[in-house]
C-alpha cells in the first residue's frame, strides 16, 4: 500500500475510471450498449410496447371491474410475448447476461479483495439495509 | 480468422477488467476511509465489552425481528432493545465505528456514481445487488 499519500484519493478516481474505460472496452459492453440502443429508438418495436402498455391496462381495468372475460389476460399475455420474442429485446436480454457475468466477475474479485460487498454499498441503495 | 480474433480481443479485454478491478480493490484498500473503517473495527473488535454487548444486542435484534413475523415480540421486549441501543451507542469505540463506517459508506457511494457515470450502466443493479430494502 502506498504510504505518500495516505488520503490516497487521487489513486482512487485514477482507479474508477481505468476499471470504467476496461469495462467499456469490452466486446460485452459495447454489445450491450448497441442493444440498448436499438432498444430505445427501433419504431416497429415501439409499437409494440405501446400495444402491451395498452392490453395491460385494459387488463387491468377489467380485473378492477371483476370482469370474468378471458380475453383481457389472454391479450396481455399474447402482447407479452410478442414484444420478449421480438429480436431486439431477445438480443438486449442475451447482451444483458453478458455484461451481468462480467459485472458480478469483477464484483467477486473487488469485494473478495476489500472483504464486503463492493457493489452493494457503492449501488444506489448502498447500504439501507444495514 | 475473424470470430478466433474477435474471442481473442474478448478474452484480452477481460484481463484488462479483471487486472483493472484489483488495482481499483488495491487503491480503495489504501484510502483513508478504508484505512480508518478498518482501525475503527479493530478497536471495536479489541474493545472486548463493548463488542460483546454489540454481539448480544445484535443476536436478540434477530431473535426479536423474527419472532416479530409471527407476532412473538412484544413492545416491551422492542423498547427493551432501543434502550440497550441507547446505551450502546454512547460507548466510544463503537460511536467511531459507526462514524468511520458512515464516512466509508458515503465514500463507496461517490465512487458508484463516479463508475456509473463513467461506464453508463448501473454496476450495483447488475451485479444483483440492489434494492435490498424492497
Amino acid at each position: 500500500m502506498s504510504e505518500a499519500n495516505s488520503d490516497g484519493r487521487d489513486e482512487v478516481w485514477k482507479g474508477v475510471r481505468a476499471f470504467a474505460a476496461a469495462l467499456q472496452a469490452t466486446p460485452a459492453l459495447r454489445r450491450f450498449a448497441e442493444a440498448q440502443e436499438r432498444l430505445r429508438t427501433d419504431a416497429e418495436l415501439r409499437i409494440l410496447q405501446d400495444a402491451l402498455r395498452s392490453k395491460s391496462e385494459t387488463f387491468r381495468l377489467a380485473q378492477q371491474e371483476g370482469s370474468l372475460r378471458p380475453e383481457p389476460l389472454r391479450e396481455l399475455r399474447e402482447a407479452q410475448a410478442t414484444v420478449q420474442g421480438h429480436p431486439i429485446v431477445q438480443e438486449f436480454t442475451a447482451a444483458r447476461d453478458v455484461v451481468v457475468a462480467l459485472v458480478r466477475a469483477t464484483n467477486a474479485e473487488i469485494s473478495g479483495l476489500l472483504g464486503l460487498d463492493f457493489a452493494r454499498l457503492a449501488g444506489r441503495s448502498g447500504g439501507c439495509c444495514s | 480468422m475473424p470470430t478466433d480474433e474477435a474471442a481473442r480481443e474478448g478474452a484480452d479485454a477481460e484481463g484488462v477488467v479483471m487486472s483493472s478491478a484489483r488495482e481499483l480493490a488495491k487503491v480503495l484498500a489504501a484510502s483513508r476511509e478504508f484505512q480508518a473503517f478498518d482501525a475503527a473495527q479493530s478497536a471495536l473488535i479489541a474493545d472486548r465489552a463493548v463488542h460483546e454487548r454489540l454481539q448480544t444486542f445484535e443476536r436478540r435484534r434477530e431473535e426479536l425481528r423474527r419472532a416479530s413475523a409471527w407476532g412473538g415480540a412484544s413492545a416491551g421486549d422492542q423498547r427493551a432493545l432501543e434502550e440497550e441501543w441507547e446505551s450502546l451507542s454512547h460507548a466510544p469505540a463503537l460511536q467511531a465505528f459507526l462514524a468511520a463506517q458512515s464516512e466509508l459508506l458515503a465514500f463507496l457511494q461517490d465512487v458508484g456514481t463516479v463508475l456509473i457515470a463513467e461506464v453508463g450502466i448501473d454496476y450495483g443493479a447488475l451485479a444483483g445487488s440492489g434494492g435490498c430494502c424492497g
